[in-house]
């Protein structure tokens, strides 16, 4: 059965954007990524999932971030314009997507500690999507 | 005792209004002075009733009901049937004409409209 999770992946994988860009569709989960996995991957979270108008069948909005990690700043921050891209309004796993909106990014950039120890940098991309089905 | 807005809907001139995000009536019934010369505490009578509905929308050329409101406000002849749908079975009817169309684009937000009417004639709940 769709749900908001399943359709906003279906968004992310649809056609080649993301995976020309290096990541390929399993690496496309939702909520977390396992630590010793492959770079650059990508996460998403539905923060909030709400009924906006009356009726049986409602249009609803959704708050959806997206994250990108990725070794570097540099390369986090080359999947801004594929992501910009691949979020837009369509039919995504039977949810009909009306408006995707670009509530903007944050980057943290990758550490180094001593040793070997390292964080990789993290491209963080809020959209609000309004939604129906 | 509550009631979902999901059993709700508000259709004009017979065909439901899409993506609606709130719907309100606003019934009101003047009142009518008729304090005497001499009287120490104001008097009144019941007046006539009257009647407002707003509801706002997220506009889409595409959604049910939303241009022909437009076109309603901007060429109808007559008044058409407005009617709120709280719960199945319980309804408030009356003969409205559409009085406002706003339509707001804002930066990082979906387009709405506000479609304001005023009623005309008696105002009906069932």
């Amino acid at each position: 059965m769709a749900s908001i999770e399943t359709a906003v992946r279906d968004m992310l994988i649809t056609g080649t954007t993301l995976s020309t860009a290096g990541i390929p569709d399993t690496r496309v989960t939702h909520g977390y990524r396992l630590q010793d996995t492959v770079l650059p991957a990508c996460t998403f979270e539905v923060d909030r999932d709400e009924i906006i108008t009356i009726g049986s069948n409602p249009l609803r909005t959704a708050t959806v971030e997206v994250r990108i990690i990725a070794d570097t700043t540099n390369d986090a921050l080359g999947f801004i314009t594929p992501l910009r891209n691949r979020c837009v309004p369509g039919t995504y796993d039977t949810l009909v997507f009306d408006a995707v909106i670009d509530r903007g990014h944050a980057i943290e950039g990758n550490t180094v500690g001593d040793g070997d120890e390292s964080n990789p940098a993290e491209l963080t991309y809020t959209f609000e999507i309004t939604y129906r089905g | 005792m509550a009631i979902s807005s999901i059993l709700s809907s508000l259709s004009y001139n017979g065909t439901t209004i899409a993506a609606v995000g709130t719907a309100t009536i606003s019934f009101t019934r003047n009142p009518v002075e008729a304090t005497g010369i001499g009287e120490l505490n104001a008097t009144f009578l019941h007046g006539y009733q009257s009647g407002t509905a707003t509801c706002d929308i997220f506009l889409d050329e595409a959604a049910t009901g939303h241009f022909s409101l437009f076109t309603a406000m901007n060429t109808a002849a007559a008044a058409a049937n407005l009617v709120l749908t709280v719960a199945s079975g319980t309804t408030y009817t009356g003969s409205a004409l559409v009085t406002g169309f706003e339509v707001t684009a804002q930066a990082g937000s979906t387009v709405r409209a506000t479609v304001t009417f005023q009623f005309t004639g008696a105002i009906t709940q069932a």
